[in-house]
């Protein structure tokens, strides 16, 4: 049976690198690694704020988050309706939930947390404003979440039951993952160092990514999606299997689906977290499986970790870092886990392949290739 | 639109207003009391709180593991235990639907830090606060490697759940579909709404492509003016329950069982193979302005 294509037909990023995919690759291409405070809390660690979206009764930052990226590529696919829209977040209202609370216990305030809180706040916020979304749906699997978007949006697109789907995945930061994860002793308190020997934890980052899918674009596309896989670990609650097995699983399924070698793929953008334990276990799992030429990065080096929103973020990032030519490294980046397949320094190359990883908490892992036109 | 119907398998159900034994007799219990009239006559069960009647479901897990888990993790981990995880194969997905997740522990967690003032909270609750946490105890409990995702749109899960379901069941192989939310105080933070949230937990088998079972149908926007005369039964939400009473004949609800669950309709849909009703029906739950419908023929 002959499958549909998936292009990548218009995307967009929000991070700390900036709003819009110029804009990011202006600052990516900087090379520093850009800490913001979140103006609106005192967090105790260093983070990767965006503090660029006016504060509104009406919305949360969740929303206000996804309205820039689907303004920012409207053109691509405003003239179209009916199609799906694939949401992926962990955080949703939890920001403004927080914001409130105290004064909720109080019951000095009243404040409708049905209907801010839960993820389809966001949802409603942009049906309201774009009626070409009638079926959406909402996938929550932490840290991989924007990586099940690509994954679902891929399988239905590839079979032919929607020509076309928009894939948003955002997140913000909140107290309770800010500290949660520092409960976990994983957030740097020093800013993150991803895929390093002196890697001491996570740095978080607010963060969104936009991608416009459609088998049969009208114009020339960005990039191919050209397999997906995803499995559970069915190890522990919140740390990797040791020896990788799945996720090494996971990514040669993709690769197989793609109908590539390990050989094939020349950049991958890895899940990288800077955490102990995830580094350690990817880039064994990587060195094992990619022993050709190969470049591996973190991206979050730039961004943090944007959490629900971080598959499809970086895959925005890398897709647009790809087209320009260059792979980019922090310029202080030193002191490489593994000098074979991670570059020390920002290097020139175009691959035609990348590979990205996304996995999270209940073991839950993402590996989409694409292909970069 | 599918012009094939998708069969339910293995179904399961534990929770509130259940005994909670074993799940063929959960089963019994519920043929009992669609032929004692609750599901016709929306009769409310005597222990309906679903707060003061959280269950005991610790004795469906059997691993320490169970000392960590909320009563979400344990009442999905029991009903994909009891349901189709008994025969799941490596290739069947698994979709947790979903509104609040576990919206209890990160309560705890969000009122340690703001109530309590708490620089660090407790590692077993950060960890077990996000939405797939049902799914990642179950795949440890059974050393399992499937596919999982949880999908969640708060008072929306209803209409997720119909969306998704209708672009997956097109995908010609089985998956397995589980269901539930917990009672959590932090319902109670919202003075504008007080929906009855009720510990009720289902897991099944969807097989797509079959001659009998569901498919789902256009939704629709005029209840009343919808020709129902076809259907042998039509099994709904409260609120269209209340609206077709009079209309329709053999119009029920589970709502004794599942409250205002917002992803009730998931369990809904599973009555009819449950009880085996032979026939054609309709199951229907409202989202905002529109009623979301399903058709079952068995």
């Amino acid at each position: 049976m002959k499958k549909n294509r998936v292009f990548v037909s218009a995307y967009s990023t929000v991070s700390a690198l900036g709003l819009g995919v110029d804009e990011t690759l202006i600052n990516l291409q900087k090379g520093k690694q850009l800490f913001t405070a979140d103006e609106d809390s005192d967090f105790s660690r260093p983070c990767f704020a965006v503090n660029r979206f006016e504060k509104s009764d009406d919305l949360t930052k969740s929303s206000s988050i996804c309205l820039f990226l689907l303004k920012d590529i409207e053109d691509s696919f405003k003239e179209y309706g009916d199609i799906p829209l694939f949401m992926a977040t962990s955080t949703g209202g939890i920001r403004e939930t927080e914001s409130v609370y105290k004064r909720l216990v109080d019951k000095s305030i009243s404040y409708p947390l049905f209907k801010r809180h839960f993820f389809n706040k966001t949802i409603n916020d942009v049906k309201a404003r774009y009626p070409n979304f009638n079926d959406s749906f909402t996938f929550s699997t932490a840290c991989s979440s924007s990586g099940h978007s690509i994954y679902q949006a891929y399988r239905m697109m590839r079979s032919g039951l929607i020509k076309r789907a928009v894939l948003i995945g955002y997140d913000t930061l909140s107290y309770t993952t800010m500290i949660g994860f520092d409960s976990l002793k994983l957030v740097s308190h020093t800013g993150t160092k991803p895929l390093t020997k002196s890697r001491d934890g996570l740095t978080l980052g607010d963060g969104g990514g936009i991608i416009f899918l459609e088998s049969e674009p009208k114009g020339e596309p960005l990039a191919e999606i050209i397999g997906v896989a995803s499995n559970s670990d069915g190890h522990h609650i919140s740390s990797p299997e040791p020896d990788g097995f799945s996720q090494k699983k996971c990514i040669n399924d993709a690769l197989e689906q793609a109908e590539l070698s390990a050989d094939d793929i020349k950049y991958i953008c890895a899940h990288g977290t800077g955490t102990l334990m995830n580094d350690e276990v990817e880039i064994n799992v990587l060195d094992s499986l990619f022993k050709g030429e190969v470049a591996v990065t973190s991206l979050k080096s730039f961004i943090g970790h944007t959490l629900g929103a971080s598959a499809i973020t970086e895959v925005v990032i890398s897709t647009a870092m790809l087209k320009s030519g260059k792979i980019y490294q922090p310029n202080d980046f030193a002191d490489s886990m593994n000098e074979r397949i991670i570059p020390s320094a920002s290097v020139d190359m175009r691959p035609k392949y990348f590979l990205k990883n996304s996995f999270g908490f209940g073991g839950n892992n993402v590996s989409a290739l694409f292909e970069v036109f | 639109m599918n012009d094939k119907y998708s069969m339910i398998e293995d179904a399961s159900i534990v929770g509130s207003g259940l005994e909670n034994i074993e799940n063929i007799e959960n089963i019994e219990i519920i043929k009992k009391y669609f032929e004692n009239g609750y599901f016709k006559e929306n009769k409310k069960l005597p222990e309906s709180d679903g707060n003061k009647n959280a269950p005991d479901l610790s004795k469906y897990v059997n691993s320490p593991l169970k000392k960590r888990m909320s009563l979400l993790s344990m009442g999905i981990c029991a009903a994909l235990s009891l349901g189709p995880g008994r025969n799941l194969t490596p290739e069947e997905e698994i979709y947790l639907f979903t509104a609040f997740a576990e919206i209890d522990t990160t309560n705890k967690i969000i009122n340690s830090i703001k109530i309590e003032n708490s620089e660090l909270v407790s590692p077993t609750l950060f960890h077990n606060s996000v939405h797939n946490t049902p799914l990642g105890y179950f795949t440890i409990l059974h050393k399992l490697r499937n596919y999982c995702l949880a999908i969640s749109d708060g008072l929306d899960t209803g209409a997720s759940f119909a969306n998704f379901i209708k672009y997956r069941t097109l995908m010609k192989e089985p998956f397995i579909v589980a269901c539930g939310e917990e009672y959590s105080d932090f319902y109670k933070l919202d003075y504008s709404q007080k929906p009855d949230i009720r510990p009720v937990f289902c897991s099944y088998r969807v097989v797509p492509f079959c001659d009998k079972g569901f498919r789902h149908l256009e939704p629709l926007s005029d209840l009343l003016s919808y020709d129902f005369s076809g259907f042998d039964y039509v099994f709904a939400d409260k609120s269209t329950y209340s609206l077709l009473k009079e209309k329709v004949d053999n119009v029920y609800t589970e709502y004794f069982l599942t409250g205002d669950n917002p992803s009730s309709v998931a369990a809904r849909l599973s009555i009819p193979f449950i009880l085996g009703l032979k026939g054609k029906g309709a199951i229907i739950d409202k989202n905002d302005n529109k009623y979301l419908i399903f058709e079952v023929n068995l």
